[in-house]
């Protein structure tokens, strides 16, 4: 299976995006918005130009600055699925389905199970529907390589989780090289084998996901993660830890190294919640005011001050958290990761 | 009744009072001519040489002007809604200029460009080519001083279009030619068609400038709307029964195009108010 | 006593004829495009309305408010007097028919005759405009109807639009009065027509039947009728009326 090669830089409206990426599975693209991410696939399917790079699909060269060669649009192999699907409203979904004339609609109308809305127009449709009929479009054109923007953005969250679980399950079964934009690390985690972070047109990590929960390069990386982001000054300690003054005047410490501005990274699992406070020099000790409880599945997210917890809703009953009473959240300082701010 | 009350019959009663007059004011002139000329005068007229002469060199020339309107204005049109580069608002302002000319002075400005010793028409004399006086004088004045109308349509039309989908279309293997064809004119045709019905009533309508390029000559130059004025001195009648004839052109065709552009709905599918996108 | 009167007198004659000086105010006239330079000088008073006398008359015969209408011919007020719109008529000028032919005559026209060469752009007026009938009638007069009728390009609404076709170059030759060439000095070459082949082409006015200052308009025609105004008439090149003076 060729891989795709995207090595470009590209001027936006307030800086310059640059990367290098060689994608061999799936991929995706996260990073805040405006960062540049669907400029990149806009890049790589030829919509626009970047002045300098080299964007090639095994040996089908579709961009290469330095010996002029620039192929449009329609000459590259690309499936891209735009993030409001772009379907065609003057037409059936068959017609759209068919549009790139490869003659197997109603074979991709039976894979998608939408044969049932064949000859129904777009804007008749849900979004889970609209966003199989583009993903069919886009597949029976044959392409080489996956480019989605925010697939799962415009639904609601309860067809969310089908349709990411379909997704899943044709991205593997395509095994072509794929990137996805993404603003959410949760569907990031579920669809793809690495993720690249990129901000202000850079990349700023690219690491499997779990690398991203374990070392997070940056303040960034760490938020979209879903972890507790807590800013502070630190300082070295004689027996190579890291002692943290919190802005809200906690002291925590951790086994990693930083100086200066940091961020303290904790993830909402990673941190226990009692109604008294131990004295466990282990432990990362934080007091204050349940602020809220919310109920996620079968666990609940608790906010004591700064820091957000997960425990289980059981555990959340036995120690009968409530709005506006005082807890502790404690956390160990071998996992309490450092990154720094910007 | 309270006062509020009152208060509210009454600016009731402006509104529909206010609706009511503009309404007659509109339907008035037109239902006028119907009152003092029977269909059976109507029709008799029809036979008249004067009428059949005129309403055949109307129909020749505006229709033959369209069609150069269409041909010419569209790509023009989509060029301009596509794109952006230095200098387009002013091509955008020189394709909408004719539409501010009074008819009069646009006769001029033809006559200055292509008369006998006009800046092209000085040229255009040494092949043996003269456009004042002819036919073909009408086709161009007509064309002149309709086009803007279809053109600035147009363009509101194409930049209607979302350039996703227009993206889309490339990226499903169409290039820029077929994707116009099957993607942006099937979206823009109401737009187009809407603009087109203002251009071919404004042509067929046009007198000023018809009448200071071309002239009035029975079979050859004189229009609808020339006949009208010509005859308005000679026989009355016939200036109603002309007028009739216009009018009832006129709605046929106002009409027809409804019913064309509601066949088809197009309803504009972009949110962004700046065009497609400037590659192609 | 002597040495006071005469010039006492030259100043009473001063004094009366600068009272006298014509200014007819709260009327309106409509004239024939022909008259639009000269009616202004004689009498700047009233409001005027100028175009081909046959559309003035349809304006007219639509309920105008004019209370003047002086025609280029005779035979438009006869109508409108049948008709009982205007009051009797009175002819106040005549005038002449001339080919014009711009400066650089591209066509080459010396004579009327000249007008049967193929491909010759020649502009007149409509028949119902009074110089387009006086160009046919020409025409009739010279046996050149068919042969110069053929070359025709375009029939104007009002003797000024012939006369603005020639100037401007556009066309080879056109037929309007002698009194407009001369508004035009340097634009056109004039021809003439043969005086054997020349219409009564005698001008009339009339006051208009439901005008609201009949005292006013006859003060206007008189104006016109008068020395002075005659004399202007002459200067701006228009014919003496023959001696008969009858309407």
């Amino acid at each position: 299976m060729a891989a795709l090669h995207a090595d470009f830089a590209l001027p936006l409206r307030s800086f310059e995006l640059e990367l290098a990426l060689e994608v061999e599975g799936t991929v995706a693209l996260v990073g805040p918005s405006g960062a540049g991410k669907t400029s990149v696939l806009r890049a790589i399917a030829g919509l626009v130009r970047p002045p300098r790079g080299r964007i090639a699909l095994g040996d089908d060269v579709w961009l290469d600055s330095r010996r002029a060669v620039c192929r449009k649009p329609d000459e590259r192999r690309v499936g891209l699925v735009f993030q409001e699907y772009a379907l065609f409203p003057h037409l059936t979904v068959r017609q759209n389905v068919a549009y790139s004339g490869h003659g197997r609609a109603d074979e991709f109308l039976e894979r998608f199970r939408i044969s049932h809305l064949a000859d129904a127009r777009p804007t008749a449709l849900s979004g889970g529907e609209r966003q199989r009929v583009a993903l069919a479009r886009a597949l029976a054109r044959g392409p080489g390589t996956i480019l989605l923007d925010e697939p799962l953005s415009a639904l609601d969250a309860h067809t969310k989780g089908t349709v990411r679980a379909e997704l899943q399950e044709l991205l593997s079964e395509l095994a072509l090289p794929t990137i996805l934009v993404t603003h959410d690390f949760e569907d990031a985690a579920a669809l793809v084998d690495q993720v690249g972070v990129l901000v202000d047109g850079r990349l700023r990590q690219f690491a499997t996901t779990s690398e991203l929960v374990d070392r997070p390069a940056d303040a960034f990386v760490a938020s979209f993660t879903g972890a507790n982001l807590l800013r502070g000054q630190a300082r070295r300690l004689d027996d190579d830890t890291t002692a943290v003054e919190l802005t809200t005047g906690e002291l925590i410490y951790s086994t990693e190294r930083g100086e200066g501005s940091v961020g303290v990274v904790v993830y909402p699992w990673e941190v226990s919640i009692g109604r008294l406070q131990h004295e466990d020099s282990a432990m990362n000790l934080i007091r204050g005011e349940i602020r809220s409880v919310v109920a996620v599945g079968n666990r609940v997210r608790v906010r004591i001050g700064p820091i957000t917890a997960e425990v289980t809703a059981s555990s959340a009953e036995k120690l009968e958290l409530g709005r506006g009473g005082i807890a502790f959240a404690t956390f160990k300082a071998t996992g309490t990761r450092l990154v720094p701010l910007a | 009744m309270s006062g509020r009350g009152a208060r509210r019959a009454l600016l009731g009663l402006a509104y529909f009072l206010a609706s009511g007059v503009a309404l007659a004011f509109l339907v008035l002139p037109v239902l006028a001519i119907f009152v003092h000329v029977s269909p059976g005068k109507l029709i008799d007229q029809l036979s008249n040489p004067v009428v059949t002469d005129a309403l055949i060199v109307s129909l020749k020339t505006t229709v033959l002007a369209q069609a150069l309107i269409l041909l010419f204005g569209t790509p023009t049109a989509y060029l301009l809604a596509s794109r952006r580069f230095p200098g387009r608002s002013l091509c955008v302002t020189l394709v909408e200029l004719p539409l501010v000319l009074p008819p009069a002075v646009a006769g001029i400005g033809l006559l200055a460009a292509f008369g006998r010793f006009g800046l092209l028409g000085s040229t255009l004399g040494w092949f043996g080519i003269g456009l004042p006086f002819t036919q073909a004088a009408v086709t161009v004045a007509v064309a002149f001083v309709a086009s803007p109308l279809y053109v600035r349509q147009a363009i509101a039309a194409f930049e209607a279009v979302d350039p996703n989908l227009v993206a889309a279309s490339r990226t499903l293997g169409v290039g820029p030619a077929r994707t116009f064809f099957r993607v942006v004119l099937p979206l823009a045709r109401g737009g187009l068609i809407a603009g087109e019905a203002l251009a071919f009533a404004r042509g067929l309508g046009e007198f000023g400038a018809t009448i200071m390029f071309a002239g009035s000559l029975e079979k050859v130059t004189q229009t609808l709307p020339l006949a009208i004025y010509a005859q308005f001195e000679v026989n009355f009648d016939v200036t109603l029964a002309i007028s009739a004839l216009l009018i009832l052109i006129s709605a046929a065709l106002l009409i027809s195009l409804k019913l064309a552009s509601q066949w088809q709905p197009s309803t504009p599918t972009s949110h962004s108010r700046f065009g497609l996108l400037s590659w192609s | 006593m002597k040495r006071i009167l005469v010039p006492l007198v030259v100043a009473l004659a001063m004094a009366t004829t600068a009272a006298a000086a014509p200014r007819v105010s709260g009327i309106t006239v409509y004239a024939a495009s022909s008259l639009t330079d000269v009616f202004p000088r004689i009498d700047p008073g009233p409001k005027y309305s100028f175009g081909a006398s046959s559309t003035l008359a349809a304006q007219i015969t639509q309920g105008a408010p004019a209370d003047v209408f002086a025609s280029a011919n005779t035979t438009i007020p006869d109508q409108l007097f049948a008709k009982g719109l205007v009051q009797k008529p009175v002819v106040f000028t005549r005038n002449r028919l001339v080919l014009v032919v711009p400066t650089s005559n591209p066509a080459g026209i010396q004579s009327v005759y000249d007008l049967r060469k193929p491909g010759t752009k020649l502009v007149i007026a409509a028949t119902a405009v009074p110089v387009g009938s006086y160009t046919l009638q020409v025409l009739k007069q010279m046996g050149l109807t068919a042969s110069v009728l053929r070359n025709v390009v375009s029939r104007e609404s009002d003797v000024r639009s012939v006369l603005s076709k020639v100037a401007l170059g556009e066309a080879d030759a056109g037929f309007v009065y002698s009194t407009d060439a001369k508004t035009v000095p340097g634009k056109v070459q004039v021809i003439k027509v043969p005086a054997w082949a020349q219409p009564k082409l005698t001008y009339a006015m009339a006051i208009v039947a439901s005008s609201s200052n009949k005292a006013a308009a006859q003060r206007y025609i008189s104006e016109i009728l008068s020395k002075a105004g005659q004399a202007k008439m002459l200067a701006a090149g228009f014919l003496a009326l023959p001696k008969k003076k009858t309407g």
